[in-house]
């Protein structure tokens, strides 16, 4: 699975490497259970400091996505599906499903939308 | 003689430097020349026809470097002997770069007119990050040092030598850890690639380090075991060093090159979607510049070498130094012209034999010597202890079928002084254009 990094982008650098690791669960390079480089290895990797994948190893964490042992490292969640989705990810679906009523999207577009971006996730 | 084996030795980095140019032509990792290109440039007729001329200027260059190298030996100017030779390392090192640089600019021009400029993201793979990396482990490193540590205890004459070569097996570890970046050799989005790609480079690199550590250990060896055996073997020395600096070299080269052919073999499909293009970060191909980049060491782009980001201050600082360096080399040829030229002509003054040479004066009083003779043949099997030796002058404490001796002398023509002081020591003085006989009538005369 590769991450690309964008460093001209508003987006800080822990928040692409948190998106882009959900998005390769999603599309399943990265299965539960697959190990996870070390924060360092990742760090040296990328080429950005050790906090900078700190934070967003955290933030993986707090979202229950990967999980950190101090021996073993961090590893991809095995979700049980039965969990649903986290109060954050309603709410940020919520406010990007309001940004595309406003871009004059119909119900049936937006939805189709969806369910376009929801397959190329999971192929 | 020494000039000879001075120039013997570096005579064929122009052929070296061509070689690697003209294996930059061949694409690999979508790159020649340092230029990242799409699958379809392969077939341009534009990047193949610069790529022709690149490699037709290489060959041009490297043959009139030779030529001028062959010209330096032949005319062998005594005087500025070694200024001549740094000059000539300054020159195929700029040669080589300025026109590295000059059509790595023309393929870039190239590439933009095709719109073959690709957004500039930072690729990196988890997938090979993840894999444990294994590396030689220290005790490896440790073992060379100690065995080229131990004749050291047994042969106290060279213990610098011996050290320094432990020293040195003990740096190749360091340089094996800390001057690579463990990152994957990421192209495109084949993670086996990726992860064949990264494994062949660390090995080749840890390789390299290793044999280097374990040469130490070798040379330290040899030249026990040759002094052992034969105390007058100072060339024995001397060539098994040589032959053991040009065996790690070849070595060296081999693994490079090896690297390059997998490289090029594993990536010869890549180029269509996503690829890897990093050409934003590199200055005229050659020098990493990119402030984003925590990292100081930096992997070279093809091969196994490795670099440093001119962003970040480490970075910097070596690149000063490097120029320093290089900029400084026709200074140090001055001085080893001064350094391994021949002694300043013998004379009294004050009550005192004067044999001076650049950075070392001997200066015997007159009432401490004992006796004083003209010879008109040096001793056999001079071997140097510590000092200089070279055509023009030996300088320092050697050994010799008579004794010890200290030397202050031009070699190359007779008579010379020898002086044996009150306490015994032995001293050979003059030759060259010294009027060692005149010193002699004035010692005599005393």
């Amino acid at each position: 699975m590769l991450l690309k990094l964008d460093f001209g982008s508003d987006r800080p650098i822990y928040m692409q490497i948190r998106d882009q690791i959900v998005l390769g669960i999603a599309r399943g390079e990265l299965a539960p259970g697959d190990r996870l480089p070390t924060i360092r290895a990742l760090a040296e990797e990328c080429g950005v400091n050790m906090m900078t994948v700190s934070k967003a190893y955290q933030l993986l964490k707090q979202e229950g996505t990967i999980t950190t042992d101090r021996r073993s490292g961090a590893a991809v969640t095995a979700r049980s599906g039965s969990a649903g989705p986290s109060r954050e990810t309603v709410e940020g679906l919520r406010l990007r499903l309001g940004e595309l009523r406003l871009a004059g999207l119909s119900v049936e577009q937006a939805m189709e939308l969806c369910r376009r971006l929801y397959e190329e996730g999971t192929e | 003689m020494n000039a000879l084996i001075t120039w013997g030795l570096t005579i064929w980095l122009p052929i070296l430097m061509c070689v690697l140019n003209v294996n930059e032509t061949r694409f690999k990792k979508n790159l020649a020349v340092g230029v990242t290109f799409p699958r379809r440039a392969r077939e341009d007729p534009a990047v193949l026809g610069l790529l022709k001329g690149f490699k037709r200027e290489q060959i041009v260059l490297c043959l009139a470097l030779m030529a001028l190298g062959v010209l330096c030996v032949v005319l062998t100017w005594p005087e500025i002997g070694f200024l001549a030779y740094f000059l000539w390392i300054d020159l195929v090192i700029a040669a080589q770069f300025v026109s590295y640089a000059r059509w790595n600019g023309k393929l870039k021009a190239v590439k933009r007119e095709r719109g073959w400029t690709v957004p500039a993201v930072r690729a990196a793979s988890v997938t090979t990050a993840a894999v444990p990396v294994k590396r030689p482990g220290v005790w490896w490193f440790v073992a060379a040092a100690v065995i080229a540590a131990v004749p050291a205890a047994l042969d106290r004459t060279l213990w610098f030598a011996y050290l320094l070569d432990a020293a040195i097996a003990l740096g190749c570890w360091a340089g094996a850890r800390y001057l690579y970046r463990n990152r994957a050799e990421t192209v495109d989005e084949n993670d086996a690639v990726t992860a064949a790609l990264t494994r062949v480079r660390r090995r080749a690199w840890d390789r390299v380090w290793l044999l280097c550590a374990w040469t130490m250990a070798a040379v330290s060896a040899g030249i026990w075991l040759s002094t052992t055996l034969s105390p007058a073997g100072g060339g024995v020395v001397m060539l098994l060093t040589v032959v053991l600096a040009l065996g790690v070299c070849a070595v060296a080269v081999a693994l490079e090159f090896r690297v390059r052919h997998v490289q090029e073999k594993l990536t010869a499909g890549s180029g269509e979607g996503f690829y890897v293009d990093e050409d934003d970060k590199w200055i005229f191909g050659q020098l990493y510049y990119d402030p984003n980049d925590s990292r100081t060491i930096i992997n070279a782009r093809t091969g196994v070498n490795s670099t440093v980001n001119l962003a970040r201050p480490g970075g910097k600082a070596f690149m000063a130094f490097a120029l320093i360096l290089l900029l400084g080399l026709p200074v140090m040829g001055l001085c080893f012209d001064a350094m391994f030229g021949a002694p300043q002509p013998l004379r009294i003054e004050d009550g005192t034999l004067l044999a001076e040479s650049w950075g070392k004066d001997y200066a015997l009083s007159l009432g401490d010597i004992g006796s004083a003779e003209i010879i008109d043949a040096l001793p056999k099997n001079m071997v140097r202890v510590m000092g200089t030796g070279a055509d023009a002058i030996l300088k320092g404490r050697f050994s010799t079928d008579q004794g010890a001796a200290t030397l202050c002398l031009d070699p190359r023509t007779g008579p010379w002084l020898r002086v044996t002081m009150a306490d015994g020591t032995v001293y050979l003085l003059g030759g060259g254009a010294s009027d060692t006989e005149a010193v002699y009538v004035a010692l005599s005369g005393r």
